[in-house]
C-alpha cells in the first residue's frame, strides 16, 4: 500500500492536482491573516474613537465557504485523475500490468491521497494558528475553533475523497467519474428538494394548501450530502465563537467517517475485479445501466417540473396548472433520456491506436 | 514457461475468444497472428492481468497469474500504444522501472539507448513513433524480465527501425534466453524471427506452427505442362493451387510432400522447380483463404 513505485506514477499523473489542494488550502490561512489584519484595524480605531464609550466587540467574520468548496473540487478532480483519467488514457493498462496485487494499487492511492490531505490541512491550519498568535484576535478567538476546523475538514474532505474514488471503480472514464461523484455526493439533499417540490405542488394544486415538512427533515438530508458540514461550517463556528450558540455538528462527522469505511471497503471489494474492457464508457457494468437510466429520468422530470411548475394561484384564486409542471417533466425527461442513451454508445479514450 | 490454458472471454455477451491453450518455452519467440479485431490485444492483455478471462489459467513457470500477480516481475508487456507516458523523461521513465522491477539494469538501458543513438534528454512526447517504440522495447529488455509480450511492436515503424528492433530482439533471445510472445499481422517479419507461429481466427486458435514443422510438411512449387493441368493432381488433398498465369501453375504442397513431388513428376511437365516458400503462403493454404491473414 505504501509501494514506492505506484506513490511515483500516481504523483507523476496528479501533481498539478496535488499543488492545486495545496493552493487552494492555503487559502484558509490567507483568510485568516486577513480576519488579524481586519480585526487590528478595527480595535485600533475603536481605541482611538470609541474606547471610551463601548466595550470591543469581536466579530469572527470567517467565510471560508469558497475555500471548502474548492477543496472539495479539487479533491473530486485528484479522484477522478487517479482512476478515471487512468482508465480514459490507457494508463491503468500498465498499472494492473505490473507485479502488484490490484487491492494493494487502489489502496495505494486512496493513501496517497489521505496523506496528502491529511499533511496539507495539518500544514495548513497550523500556519493559521500561528498567524493568529500574539495578535488582538487571539484574545477573542478560542484556540478550539482551529481543532473544530481542522477535524471537519479532514474528515469531510477524506470522506469526498473516498467516496469519489469508489465510484472510479464503477464509472469507466474521467467524465463519467468526475460528474457521479458531484451528483451522489449531494443526491440526498439534491433529490429530497426535487421530491419536496413535487409534493408541494400537487398538495397546492389538489387541496388548495402547500404541504410544507418539517425543517429537521431537510437538516437531516443536507448533513446526509456530507460535503454540506464543511461548506457551512464558517457559520457555525461564527456563532460558536460570538457564543450564540453551541457548537454541535461534531456527531456530524460520523456521516464522512461512515462513507470513508464504505468507500474503502468498497475499493478493495471492487479493485479484485476491476472491469478494465468497459474503459472510457460511462459505466464499467453494463448491468447499472437500466438503473441509472431511470434515475437520471426520474430526477430530470422532477427538475424539469420544478423549473417550469406554476407555482402561484392566479388573480382570481384559480388553482396553480397542473400542466405545467407535467410538460416542463416530460420535455426535461425526455432530453436526458436522449442524452444519456448517446452517452452511454460513447467510448471516451484517447491515445488508442 | 508461459502456460495459457483453456482460456475464455466475453464483453457485452459476445465471445471474444475461447479455448485458448498453448505455451511459450524457453528461449522461444512466438508470433500470434490474425485478422483485425480477432481478439489478439484482448488475449494479451488478459496474459499481463489487464483484462481477467471468464475461464481458463495463465501460468508463468507454474504460478498462476491472476492469483499471484507478484510473479508478473518477470514478465512485462510492451503496449501498441504507449501515448500515456508522453509527460515522462527517460529519467523519470527509468527511475520508475528501477523502482518496480528491482533487476532493472540501468546501465544495460543507457548503453542501448547509446547503441541506437536516441537522445537521452527529452520528454517521450518529443521522440518519433518509431523512436517511442524502441525506447520502450529497451525498458521491457533491461528490465531482465523472463518473458517479454509485445503487442503489435513494429506497427507503422521505417523499414530501418524495424529491422533494427527485430536484430536486438533476436540477439536478446539467443544472449539470454528470454522469451518473447509478439502480437503481429506483418506475417514477414514474424516468419525472419519467430520460431513457433499461432494463428488465431474467430476468436480461437486455428493452428500452432513450428518453423521446423512448416519447412518439413510445406513445399512451394511451379509447375509447368504441355496441356492443361492434370486433374488427377488438381484434386488431391494436400494440394493448393496458390496462382495460374497461363500455364505456369504455382502450388503449395501440404504433407507427403516428396510423393506428390513424384506424382507431379509422372505427369512429365516441361518444368517442375521448388520456389521459396513465405509464411503467407503456409496460412492461406492451411487455414484455407486469403483473407484470412492481412
Amino acid at each position: 500500500m505504501l509501494n514506492k513505485a505506484l506513490w511515483l506514477k500516481d504523483y507523476k499523473q496528479s501533481k498539478f492536482i496535488i499543488w492545486a489542494f495545496w493552493l487552494v488550502s492555503l487559502y484558509v490561512p490567507y483568510k485568516f491573516y486577513q480576519h488579524v489584519n481586519s480585526t487590528e484595524y478595527h480595535y485600533d480605531y475603536w481605541k482611538e474613537h470609541l474606547s471610551k464609550h463601548e466595550e470591543f466587540q469581536y466579530y469572527f467574520n470567517w467565510l471560508f465557504t469558497e475555500a471548502s468548496f474548492l477543496q472539495i473540487l479539487v479533491l473530486i478532480t485528484l479522484a477522478s485523475v487517479l482512476i478515471g483519467y487512468e482508465r480514459t488514457n490507457q494508463s491503468l493498462d500498465f498499472t494492473l500490468s505490473l507485479p502488484y496485487r490490484r487491492k494493494d494499487i487502489f489502496l495505494s492511492k486512496w493513501i496517497f491521497g489521505v496523506v496528502n490531505i491529511i499533511v496539507t490541512l495539518t500544514i495548513c491550519v497550523l500556519i493559521s494558528f500561528l498567524t493568529v498568535q500574539g495578535t488582538i484576535v487571539a484574545d477573542f478567538l478560542p484556540n478550539i475553533v482551529f481543532l473544530y476546523y481542522y477535524l471537519t475538514a479532514i474528515t469531510v474532505l477524506i470522506g469526498v475523497y473516498s467516496f469519489s474514488l469508489v465510484l472510479g471503480l464503477i464509472a469507466a472514464s474521467v467524465a463519467s467519474q468526475f460528474v457521479f461523484s458531484w451528483i451522489f455526493l449531494y443526491l440526498p439533499f439534491g433529490l429530497w428538494v426535487l421530491i419536496e417540490r413535487f409534493i408541494t405542488f400537487h398538495t397546492l394544486v389538489f387541496s388548495g394548501r402547500a404541504q410544507y415538512f418539517d425543517n429537521w427533515l431537510t437538516k437531516t438530508l443536507e448533513t446526509i450530502s456530507f460535503p454540506f458540514i464543511l461548506i457551512g461550517l464558517d457559520t457555525e463556528l461564527s456563532l460558536f465563537v460570538e457564543a450564540k450558540s453551541e457548537f454541535t455538528r461534531l456527531p456530524y462527522l460520523l456521516i464522512p467517517l461512515l462513507v470513508t469505511l464504505i468507500s474503502v471497503f468498497g475499493l478493495i471489494s471492487l479493485s479484485r475485479n476491476i472491469k478494465s474492457e468497459s474503459n472510457g464508457k460511462l459505466l464499467v457494468y453494463e448491468g447499472l445501466a437500466p438503473f441509472l437510466k431511470v434515475g437520471v429520468v426520474v430526477c430530470f422530470y422532477l427538475l424539469g417540473g420544478m423549473f417550469f411548475g406554476d407555482y402561484s394561484y392566479s388573480y382570481e384564486g384559480k388553482a396553480p396548472n397542473l400542466s405545467s409542471y407535467h410538460i416542463g417533466g416530460i420535455i426535461m425527461a425526455a432530453i436526458s433520456y436522449v442524452f444519456l442513451s448517446k452517452l452511454m454508445g460513447v467510448k471516451f479514450q484517447f491515445g488508442k491506436k | 514457461m508461459l502456460t495459457v490454458n483453456n482460456l475464455e472471454k466475453s464483453i457485452e455477451g459476445q465471445k471474444i475468444y475461447q479455448n485458448i491453450t498453448f505455451t511459450v518455452g524457453e528461449s522461444s519467440i512466438v508470433g500470434l497472428i490474425g485478422r483485425n479485431g480477432v481478439g489478439k490485444t484482448t488475449l494479451l492483455r488478459s496474459l499481463v492481468g489487464i483484462i481477467d478471462p471468464d475461464q481458463g489459467e495463465v501460468l508463468f513457470e507454474g504460478t498462476n497469474i491472476h492469483l499471484s500477480p507478484e510473479i508478473k516481475k518477470s514478465i512485462v508487456y510492451v503496449p501498441d500504444s504507449t501515448s500515456a507516458y508522453n509527460s515522462y523523461s527517460i529519467k523519470e521513465l527509468v527511475r520508475l522501472y528501477k523502482t518496480i522491477y528491482i533487476d532493472f539494469d540501468e546501465v544495460v538501458f543507457y548503453e542501448l539507448m547509446e547503441r541506437f543513438t536516441l537522445p537521452r534528454n527529452r520528454k517521450i512526447r518529443m521522440y518519433s513513433k518509431g523512436m517511442k517504440a524502441l525506447i520502450f522495447i529497451i525498458l521491457a529488455i533491461s528490465t531482465r524480465a523472463k518473458c517479454i509480450i509485445l503487442d503489435e511492436p513494429t506497427n507503422g515503424l521505417d523499414a530501418v527501425v524495424k529491422r533494427q528492433i527485430l536484430q536486438f530482439l533476436i540477439e536478446e533471445v539467443s544472449d539470454r534466453g528470454i522469451s518473447l510472445l509478439i502480437s503481429s499481422h506483418h506475417l514477414d517479419e514474424l516468419e525472419k524471427i519467430a520460431d513457433t507461429i499461432i494463428m488465431m481466427k474467430n476468436g480461437e486458435i486455428e493452428s500452432v506452427i513450428t518453423m521446423d514443422d512448416a519447412k518439413q510438411h510445406y513445399q512451394k512449387v511451379q509447375v509447368v505442362y504441355k496441356g492443361e493441368f492434370p486433374a488427377s493432381i488438381e484434386n488431391l488433398e494436400n494440394i493448393k493451387i496458390i496462382k495460374k498465369i497461363g500455364r505456369v501453375t504455382t502450388l503449395l504442397i501440404k504433407g507427403n510432400v516428396s510423393e506428390t513431388c513424384e506424382l507431379l513428376q509422372k505427369e512429365q511437365p516441361l518444368l517442375l522447380e521448388e520456389l521459396p516458400m513465405t509464411l503467407e503462403d503456409i496460412f492461406v493454404s492451411a487455414l484455407g483463404g486469403e483473407d484470412l491473414v492481412k
